[in-house]
C-alpha cells in the first residue's frame, strides 16, 4: 500500500469543504463555509496557499472558470478533490476516529 | 467611496505585489465578497493578509539563496580590504590620473564596480559548486539575465549605500573608510566588524548576490499548477 501522510487540520477542512460544495467549490464560497463552521474570519489568501499546496501534493485539481462581469472580468478558480484526496480524508477520518474512541469523554473545567 | 468599486489602493497592491497565477481569481474573489456586503476594512485586511502570505512562501522557497547571500555577503570586507591592498601595491590609482577627465573618473568608476562584482560572480560559482556537490537539481533558467540584473541592482545599492554613508556621516564610527589605516586592518577583523559602517557596506553584496541566485532554487519546491 503506498505510504500517504496526514492532513493538517485546515487541509482537512479545506478538503470537507471542497466535497461539500461539489461544483460550486471556489474562493468565495469554500472561505464562507469554513467561516460559517469555524465561527471567525478566514483569509482568502491563505485558502488559495493551502490549496495550492494540496493541488502540488495531488489532492485537489483546479480548472478556471470563464470571467464574469460582476467578478471585474476575472475568471473563479474551481477546486474539486482527486481520487487520493478522497483517499486521504478517509485514512484521516479512520484514524481521528480510532483515536476518539480510545479517550473517555472529556469534561471542560472552568 | 462606491459601494460597488473596493479601496482603489488595495487592489493596486493586490495587482502588482501577487504573482500573476493566483492573483486573478483571488482578486475577483475579494470583489464579489466586497459587492456581495463585505467593508472596506474586511477588504484591506485580505489584501495585507494575502500579501504576508506571499512574502512569506517567497521567503520559505528562497531560504537557502537568502542564507547564502547572507553569509557570503559577511565575507565582503575582506574582499574590500584585499582589493584596497592590491590598489595600493598595484598603483593603480597613478595609472587612472594619467587618464583625461572625465575617461579617468569612469574608468575608475568601472573599474571598482566590475572589481566589486568580481565577488558576487564568485559567490554564484560556489553557489553552484555547493548545490552540485550536494546533488541538488536547481531551476538554472535564465541565469545570464539574472546576473545582468544583478549587476544593475548592485550598483544601484551601492549608490545608495555611499547616499546613506554621506547622510550618517556623524553617527559612523568609520567615516568612509577615512582616518583608518588598512594597514593596520585584517581580513579577520574587516569580516567580525559588526559596527553601522561594516553592515552597511555589506548590503550591495547582499541583494547582489541574492539578485543573481533568486531563480536557482532547488528544483524539488516546486510551485503548484493550474490544470487548465
Amino acid at each position: 500500500m503506498k505510504n500517504r501522510g496526514y492532513l493538517g487540520e485546515f487541509e482537512l477542512l479545506l478538503l470537507l469543504a471542497v466535497i461539500h460544495l461539489d461544483e460550486e467549490a471556489y474562493g468565495v464560497p469554500i472561505s464562507r463555509e469554513l467561516e460559517r463552521h469555524r465561527g471567525k474570519d478566514v483569509s482568502v489568501g491563505s485558502v488559495y496557499a493551502a490549496l495550492e499546496r494540496l493541488e502540488a501534493k495531488g489532492l485537489v485539481a483546479s480548472s478556471l472558470g470563464d470571467p464574469t462581469p460582476e467578478r471585474g472580468g476575472k475568471a473563479k478558480r474551481f477546486f474539486r478533490i482527486t481520487r487520493e484526496g478522497l483517499l486521504q480524508v478517509h485514512e484521516t477520518r479512520r484514524v481521528l476516529t480510532k483515536l476518539w474512541h480510545t479517550i473517555p469523554d472529556l469534561k471542560f473545567e472552568q | 467611496m462606491n459601494r460597488s468599486e473596493p479601496p482603489r489602493i488595495a487592489t493596486w497592491l493586490l495587482e502588482h505585489l501577487m504573482s500573476a497565477d493566483s492573483n486573478d481569481a483571488l482578486a475577483g474573489d475579494l470583489l464579489e465578497s466586497f459587492r456581495g456586503g463585505r467593508s472596506a476594512g474586511w477588504y484591506w485586511r485580505q489584501v495585507f493578509a494575502a500579501i504576508a502570505l506571499k512574502v512569506l512562501r517567497s521567503y520559505r522557497r528562497h531560504r537557502f539563496v537568502i542564507l547564502f547571500a547572507t553569509s557570503w555577503a559577511m565575507l565582503s570586507p575582506a574582499w574590500g580590504l584585499i582589493l584596497i591592498r592590491l590598489q595600493n601595491e598595484k598603483d593603480f590609482g597613478g595609472f587612472v590620473w594619467r587618464i583625461v577627465w572625465p575617461w579617468s573618473t569612469l574608468c575608475e568608476i568601472g573599474l571598482s564596480t566590475s572589481m566589486n562584482f568580481l565577488f558576487i560572480l564568485a559567490g554564484v560559482l560556489i553557489y553552484a559548486i555547493l548545490l552540485k556537490s550536494l546533488f541538488v537539481p536547481a531551476n538554472l533558467n535564465r541565469f545570464g539575465r539574472r546576473i545582468a540584473m544583478s549587476l544593475g541592482v548592485f550598483i544601484a545599492a551601492m549608490v545608495c549605500e555611499i547616499a546613506i554613508a554621506l547622510l550618517l556621516r556623524p553617527l559612523l564610527s568609520q567615516p568612509a573608510g577615512r582616518g583608518v589605516d588598512v594597514r593596520t586592518l585584517t581580513l579577520a577583523g574587516v569580516i567580525v566588524n559588526f559596527g553601522l559602517w561594516g553592515i552597511t557596506s555589506r548590503i550591495p553584496y547582499l541583494v547582489g548576490t541574492a539578485c543573481a541566485l533568486w531563480g536557482a532554487v532547488p528544483k524539488t519546491e516546486t510551485s503548484a499548477r493550474v490544470a487548465e
